[in-house]
């Protein structure tokens, strides 16, 4: 350890001894896990005893799995889905409330759009499971125009679509919201010289408020592509035999293969495939959108 | 007929919670100015002098009313239309465009051509010497700079009126001067009717052509530097304007041309307190006409001297400020190289008789003639 580092500890001892129980958390929780996720990856499948290293064996089986294919498949397609609707949604959804003049009315709808990220994933499949049951409200209003009722949770077509929807819903709020606080912290007279320069609303947006919000974009852009392949609650509360091979993401993979299989060691390999992938697309998003410029 | 004319504008802000009065922001503003002038409105914060100024601008709509220029009545027209610029006081620069970006924005939404847009910007940027930034942007540029800026962005709109809100006071003192040269070459070049907003009453003085002095939204006098100065309408403005500003003595009008304040009397000249007699007036001097008569002993009473010791002498160069205090009254003195008592001694003050304001004790008002 380099005598600056240890001087500065030295000084702010109070402020290191604060830091202390987060070092540990994180220890005990992630590295700790992490590490040893790693070393089960290359063990035995076994849950007690010892575990005999095996090599590579573990990533074979995963890699030639046509479920762990079908779910690669299934979580690149829900994840970056979502990842381009909450992001696109979001934005537009402040760009539309900042254009609210009545301040409850926007206030209204946004705590309302919030909402639903306050509710705990098995809230919101409930909730959808009643809307889309067969008799739930969106086959009442299909009967209305006279459609037959759709087993919406059941049809695999509509799988995906559904879980994408329940997605946007309980988060669209949320980062609008984050949008939002952005939009506001422009300085209101970059307005008022926008409209005595003659700038319509449009391009006011076009000019003033998206180069403003290029910061909170990226952060977003950055933190929806560290989620792309971690879909899992969702889909867990969604999940049964009609629609799995529709919706099985990667995490459903590793928890079915470790948890309800007791294949620890290929469900580790699964998720290690999955950080590796995770890091790929951060890496590929960053590079993308020059997140390190200004 | 005026250029910019303003005629009984009252703006009134809603009151934010029940039993709140609503608040007067601005109240029966009547102001009449011509191409060419420049108008300082000025006064302490909450005066409205913004408020008038926006609603010159149209980013706030008078509640009474009418505001025209050049002949047009221009209520119910957009700010854009209206042909004015605008300096705010935080430079509203966009921060997402360099220098000539900021400068063209405003003229591309103009149905100027592009040979024409790049003429006016090579001439303003050259006027005010942005030849060196264009390709900066705000962040990169010091408060001076974006000052420039900022008036540049006006400029290049050559507008009929040009509005300017406190575009001095996020700047050091140095630049203040060399800012206030810019406006002052602008203003002449532009020959716009140009109205200026500023708590700063220095700046209003070295300015303006007229200046307009508000408080609690309603105009207190309008004039120019001198007559407001020299003859203040009443005692808001004469304790407002100058630094440090005028004495106000309360006092008793004894008879026609004697007041009795601070247990002295002091006789006025040329000014017949008549209708006042016997009723609290107010006794206004400007520091610099009490004169140091002497120290100590040396000079037997005569009226309109008052005896006292300094309670702080400010050396400023050229000149001095004496403060002292006669029966708590805290009074200043200006001097001028003349020689200071020693330390501890007693000072004779002269207040000279002609040089002495009466303002009416109950309006504040100032009495009849005109004192120079």
């Amino acid at each position: 350890m380099d005598k600056k580092l240890l001087g500065r500890m030295k000084k702010y001892k109070f402020l290191y001894f604060l830091f202390l129980p987060i070092a540990v958390y994180f220890a005990v929780f992630a590295y700790y896990p992490f590490i040893k996720g790693i070393l089960l990856s290359f063990q035995e499948n076994r849950l007690i005893g010892n575990r005999p290293f095996v090599g590579t064996s573990n990533y074979e089986a995963v890699l030639s799995d046509p479920d762990f294919l079908q779910s690669v498949k299934n979580s690149l397609i829900i994840g970056l889905t979502d990842m381009v609707l909450y992001f696109v949604l979001s934005l537009l959804l402040a760009l539309i409330l900042n254009e609210v003049f009545s301040a409850l009315l926007r206030k209204t709808t946004q705590t309302i759009a919030y909402l639903p990220y306050l509710f705990s994933w098995s809230v919101i499949g409930g909730v959808w499971a009643l809307v889309f049951d067969l008799r739930g409200m969106a086959n009442l209003v299909l009967g209305f125009f006279e459609i037959e009722p759709v087993f919406f949770l059941a049809e695999p077509a509509l799988a995906r679509p559904l879980v994408i929807g329940m997605g946007v819903w309980r988060s669209v709020g949320y980062f609008s919201l984050l949008y939002a606080v952005a939009i506001v912290a422009i300085g209101p007279s970059l307005f008022e010289a926008a409209r005595i320069d003659g700038a319509g609303r449009l391009k006011q947006i076009r000019k003033i408020i998206l180069p403003a919000l290029r910061g909170t974009m990226k952060t977003i852009a950055v933190f929806l592509a560290i989620g792309v392949l971690t879909h899992f609650d969702e889909i867990y509360v969604m999940v049964n035999p009609a629609n799995r091979q529709r919706i099985r993401t990667l995490l459903l993979y590793v928890y079915e293969t470790g948890i309800l299989n007791f294949k620890t060691g290929t469900a580790s390999a699964g998720a290690a495939l999955v950080m590796a992938g995770t890091l790929i697309i951060t890496a590929a998003t960053r590079r993308l959108i020059k997140y390190d410029k200004e | 007929m005026a250029y910019l004319e303003l005629r009984n504008v009252t703006k009134t802000y809603a009151s934010r919670s029940k039993g709140e009065k609503a608040l007067a922001a601005v109240r029966d503003f009547n102001l009449q100015a011509e191409a060419g002038e420049l108008v300082v409105l000025v006064g302490p914060s909450g005066c409205g002098k913004s408020t008038t100024l926006r609603m010159i601008a149209g980013l706030d709509e008078p509640d009474l009313g009418e505001i025209s220029i050049d002949g047009k009545i221009v209520n119910n027209v957009h700010p854009k239309d209206r042909d004015i610029a605008m300096v705010f006081q935080d430079y509203a620069l966009y921060p997402h465009m360099n220098v000539k970006e900021n400068l063209a924005f405003g003229l591309e939404n103009t149905r100027l051509s592009k040979g024409e847009i790049e003429k006016r910007i090579q001439e303003a940027s050259s006027f005010l010497e942005l030849l060196e930034l264009m390709d900066r942007f705000p962040k990169h540029l010091s408060g001076g700079e974006r000052q420039r800026v900022a008036l540049g962005r006006a400029l290049v709109r050559q507008p009929k009126a040009m509005l300017l809100d406190e575009p001095l006071s996020n700047l050091d003192a140095k630049l203040r001067v060399v800012t206030r040269k810019n406006i002052n070459a602008i203003h002449k070049k532009l020959e716009a009717v140009m109205v200026y907003v500023t708590h700063d009453q220095v700046e209003a003085m070295t300015l303006g052509d007229r200046i307009v002095v508000m408080d609690q939204g309603v105009i207190q006098q309008i004039a120019d530097p001198r007559t407001l100065y020299a003859e203040p309408t009443n005692v808001f403005v004469a304790g407002f304007i100058g630094t440090p500003p005028m004495n106000l003595i309360p006092g008793i009008a004894a008879d026609s041309s004697h007041i009795e304040a601070l247990g002295y009397r002091f006789s006025l000249e040329g000014e017949d307190l008549g209708p006042l007699i016997g009723k609290r007036v107010i006794l206004g001097i400007r520091p610099e006409h009490i004169n140091v008569v002497g120290c100590g002993d040396t000079v037997a009473y005569e009226p309109n001297i008052l005896r006292a010791a300094a309670d702080m002498v400010e050396f400023l160069g050229e000149q001095s400020l004496i403060h002292f205090t006669v029966n708590n009254a805290e009074l200043c003195c200006r001097t001028f190289g003349e020689e200071l008592c020693r330390s501890g001694s007693e000072y004779l003050f002269r207040f000279t008789p002609e040089k002495l304001h009466v303002f009416d004790g109950e309006t504040g008002r100032r009495l009849g003639g005109s004192h120079g």
